[in-house]
């Protein structure tokens, strides 16, 4: 529906956004995540036409609307403090996008009950914005994107400015209601959590470039780039030294590597800490943490590497700060991250 | 970007853009140059008698002084009256402090010629306290003389400016750490020590301030010297009314023009820099105020709001009063009713009355004209960039520039062609839309300031094309903000004097113009009409300045 063609802008000389190709079909919830800076709120408002990109194209079936003025592209955008019409009551602020497409005054009266309706705030009509809670102002601002019905609904952090507890609860309401409404839709945010939770579809962006499109599921599986992995918490990141025959010598030892590669990844959650002696792996408990279900903990290599992971408080008692500790690596858990740079001479002679 | 839909509104913007420029290119730059040619170069050639004059004649240095002098006591009896009222308002908290703090600057909306009337009804030689002492006390003649003497002109200067000093300091003064003064209390510091080693150096800052604008407005003081110093006084101002409109010496009016602008800008560049000085250091500070705990702070607090009650309200009361006693045992509207006729035909050649039609009608232009030019000027200045801030200055400079430094400029520059204008109707909405325009200007712009831009954002996003998103966004939020600068506007040029005595055609005279002629008339019924027009504009003036003081945005009042 949304094709998103090469995309270039720079503030001065500053690169923001190097080339960015997106797609967005019918009806799909992508998720752009990326720490701050990386240049996602820019993209989100060159596709809304709040900005102009040096180079690119931005398509809505096959049609370039790049020099449609805003107000003419009808697009639905959350703000991540919302924006509401201070002079505004609720059902005005939800009124404003349809009087502005001379929408007929009774077809207003039952499009702003119905967005109320939808993020459950019937009867809030009359209310000023300034009485309303956070969590209330945030859906009206909803209600507000979704009333003229847009092709497209970009949020931008429409979260970021909550608490965490509230965050949590909202995010899966988010969901639904836009999935409820049908709407093709554009999130981006820097809270992996909150990608993962609404998203059908993850881009993560580093620096001006998308580094990896997926599902979250495959995003979190199988994170493509060492970017990617650290962006996530997965910090078990082990260098290659040598390859060959799809196997990597690595300083733990060798590792299975379906292809080439310059970094693994040893998930978390293939990671298993068993007494001395059941692995050949031995490693010596640095820290740990407990955190209720599961203790976090970190142990360290004799080649110097440290590995973090998860030990079930149940069973994990044993593993107290200097203990002796060996590791088992399930296959699954070693992820090649793709990075061109720093790749080990294919032969092994380093 | 040029799309046919805001085409339009693109170009009738490029267009209107300009119109602030151009009215002020027009109507300042064109009449200031128009004076500096009169006293350069008055036959075309450089000739400099004009100055020559100046500087040889003792009469117009001993002007010049008269006017640094009586300035500088004027400064000296304000600061001196403000600043313990300012050390009552910032260190205690009591009923009423919000309302006596906000009715202190009623004077500010004032016109100079009800002040003057005021005062001349409370103390003058027909005024409500000599009548009293006269009829108490059997006395032949009024006992109280201060009418045309030094004295009176510098209790109206108080009266103007009390108010002005106390607010700069009392804002300076809440917002200084309370713990400075415990400190120096603990250290033994106690009575004036206190004030000499620890209040009057902390507050130096917010004192030169208030120092500084309270001389500037006396120095440019020329309604209530005029009306209250008689022939004998004269600052520059007044100087260059009587020599341009009196005697007709226009190079050395010019020459007058000159000096006084050069001096006003001199100050008025010191004042911004004190000022912007004072107001980065304001910080947020802990509410510092402590309600009265001995019966000396409740005597002290006592002391304080009867002063500035009797100082600010008793000659507008006395004002009030003796318009509707002056002449007669009881209460009567006689004055107010013969304000419809006009018995003495040479006076003012229109009944009384006609000159509040002109007033209304002009104050109405200037209103309009000043929000259309003033809305167009804030949206120039919303962008901060290095011509904005230029632009800035520039709209502030009519302020510096005096009222009647603009008249006179008027009356030499728009008289002859290219532009002739000293018949038209509009000359004197022009020159009071310049003396309102920075206040319109101060008004609108942080209003402007306050919605964000993504307020506009949110608009655009939701399909409103930018005359919409103006018009249901922008607009309501400064709505309130365009409401205080009309009001300005209006009650500024009902109340406008110096460029209007210059500019007014006979028939057609301005509100204030009417009372000073009339008062400038022999007997007892000029008078008394005289004083029924200055209290039907006090009490415009009034509603005006509740209206402002109502509407206005918590944390947008700007201090000129």
């Amino acid at each position: 529906m949304l094709t998103i063609h090469n995309l270039h802008r720079s503030f001065g000389t500053l690169p923001v956004l190097r080339g960015i190709d997106l797609t967005l079909n019918e009806a799909e919830i992508i998720c752009l995540l990326g720490p701050s800076g990386c240049g996602k709120t820019t993209l989100l408002r060159i596709i809304a036409g709040l900005e102009t990109a040096d180079v690119g194209d931005v398509r809505i079936d096959g049609v370039s609307i790049k020099d449609t003025p805003v107000h003419e592209r009808g697009f639905g955008l959350m703000f991540q403090d919302f924006a509401l019409f201070p002079h505004l009551d609720v059902a005005d602020n939800v009124a404003f996008g349809l009087k502005m497409r001379h929408v007929a005054a009774n077809e207003q009266q039952r499009r702003v009950a119905e967005a109320l309706e939808r993020v459950n705030l019937s009867g809030f009509d009359k209310r000023s914005i300034a009485t309303l809670s956070g969590g209330e102002r945030q859906r009206v601002a909803l209600a507000r994107s979704l009333a003229p019905q847009p092709r497209l609904l970009m949020l931008d952090e429409p979260l970021g400015s909550l608490d965490a507890a509230l965050r949590d609860e909202l995010i899966v309401d988010l969901r639904a209601i836009i999935k409820n409404a049908g709407l093709t839709t554009l999130y981006v945010t820097h809270d992996q959590r909150e990608s993962f939770a609404i998203a059908d579809r993850i881009a993560v962006m580093n620096a001006g470039k998308i580094e990896q499109i997926d599902t979250p599921t495959v995003i979190y599986q199988k994170p493509a780039t060492e970017f990617v992995a650290r962006f996530l918490g997965l910090q078990n990141i082990v260098p290659v030294i040598e390859y060959a025959n799809d196997k990597a010598s690595t300083p733990l030892g060798v590792l299975p590597a379906p292809t080439l590669t310059g970094s693994l990844l040893l998930h978390p959650d293939g990671l298993r800490l068993v007494k001395p002696g059941e692995s050949e792996l031995t490693v010596e408990v640095e820290e740990s943490i407990f955190q209720g279900s599961s203790y976090r903990v970190r142990v360290r290599h004799a080649s110097g590497t440290r590995l973090t992971l998860s030990v079930s408080a149940a069973t994990g008692a044993w593993a107290t700060v200097g203990t002796s500790a060996a590791l088992q690596i399930d296959p699954s858990a070693v992820t090649t991250l793709g990075d061109a740079a720093n790749l080990p001479n294919k032969n092994g002679q380093s | 970007m040029g799309r046919n839909g805001h085409s339009l509104i693109a170009v009738a913007w490029r267009v209107l853009r300009l119109a602030p420029i151009a009215f002020l290119a027009v109507f300042f730059v064109y009449p200031v140059l128009t004076i500096f040619g009169i006293s350069l170069a008055p036959e075309g050639q450089l000739d400099l008698s004009g100055f020559a004059r100046l500087v040889t004649s003792d009469y117009y240095v001993n002007t010049l002084l008269f006017t640094i002098w009586q300035a500088a006591i004027s400064t000296i009896l304000t600061l001196g009256l403000a600043l313990p009222s300012a050390y009552v308002f910032s260190r205690f908290q009591f009923r009423g402090k919000a309302l006596f703090l906000s009715l202190a600057t009623l004077p500010f909306v004032l016109p100079t010629i009800v002040v003057a009337a005021a005062f001349s009804a409370l103390i003058g030689p027909r005024g409500y306290v000599n009548a009293f002492l006269v009829t108490t006390f059997g006395l032949d003649a009024p006992p109280i003389q201060l009418e045309r003497t030094l004295l009176l002109i510098l209790i109206v200067h108080v009266f103007y400016n009390y108010a002005v000093a106390l607010r700069i300091i009392t804002t300076y003064w809440m917002n200084q750490n309370p713990r400075i003064e415990q400190a120096a209390r603990v250290l033994g510091a106690h009575g004036w020590r206190l004030w000499w080693y620890v209040h009057l150096p902390l507050l130096r800052p917010a004192i030169t301030a208030a120092g500084v604008l309270v001389f500037i407005f006396c120095f440019t003081s020329f309604g209530v010297v005029l009306l209250l110093g008689g022939p004998r006084y004269a600052t520059l101002e007044v100087e260059i009314f009587r020599q341009a409109r009196d005697l007709f010496n226009l190079p050395v009016a010019a020459a007058l023009s000159i000096v006084q602008i050069g001096l006003m800008f001199a100050m008025m560049w010191v004042y911004t820099r004190l000022q912007r000085r004072i107001s980065s250091e304001i910080v947020a500070a802990e509410a510092s105020a402590q309600r009265p705990k001995t019966q000396r702070d409740r005597i002290t607090i006592t002391v304080t709001l009867a002063f500035m009650a009797v100082m600010l309200f008793t000659p507008l009361v006395a004002l009030a009063l003796v318009s509707v006693t002056l002449g007669f045992d009881g209460i009567s509207f006689q004055h107010y009713q013969q304000l419809g006729s006009n018995p003495r035909g040479s006076v003012l050649f229109v009944p009384p009355l006609s000159a509040v039609g002109n007033s209304v009608a002009f104050a109405a232009s200037s209103t309009a004209l000043s929000i259309i030019l003033g809305v167009v000027s804030s949206y120039l200045l919303l962008r901060n960039n290095r011509w904005s801030r230029l632009l800035d200055a520039a709209f502030m400079l009519p302020l510096a520039t005096s009222a009647v430094t603009l008249g006179f400029g008027f009356i030499v520059a728009l008289d002859q062609p290219p532009l002739n204008l000293r018949q038209s109707a509009l000359l004197i909405p022009v020159a009071h839309t310049l003396v309102a325009m920075p206040f319109v200007i101060r008004s609108i712009l942080p209003a402007l300031r306050a919605i964000p831009e993504n307020l506009r954002e949110a608009a655009s996003v939701l399909g409103a094309s930018p005359w919409r998103r103006w018009r249901w966004v922008e607009l309501p939020l400064i709505s309130r903000a365009l409401l205080v600068g009309a009001t300005y506007a209006f009650v500024i040029s009902l109340g406008e004097f110096g460029a209007s005595l210059f500019i007014a055609r006979p028939d057609t005279p301005t509100l204030p113009i009417a009372i000073f002629r009339l008062l400038g008339q022999p007997g007892g019924s000029s008078y008394g009409q005289a004083l029924a027009l200055s209290t039907i504009l006090l009490l415009v003036s009034a509603v005006a300045f509740i209206l402002i003081e109502r509407l206005r945005t918590p944390g947008a009042r700007g201090e000129f």
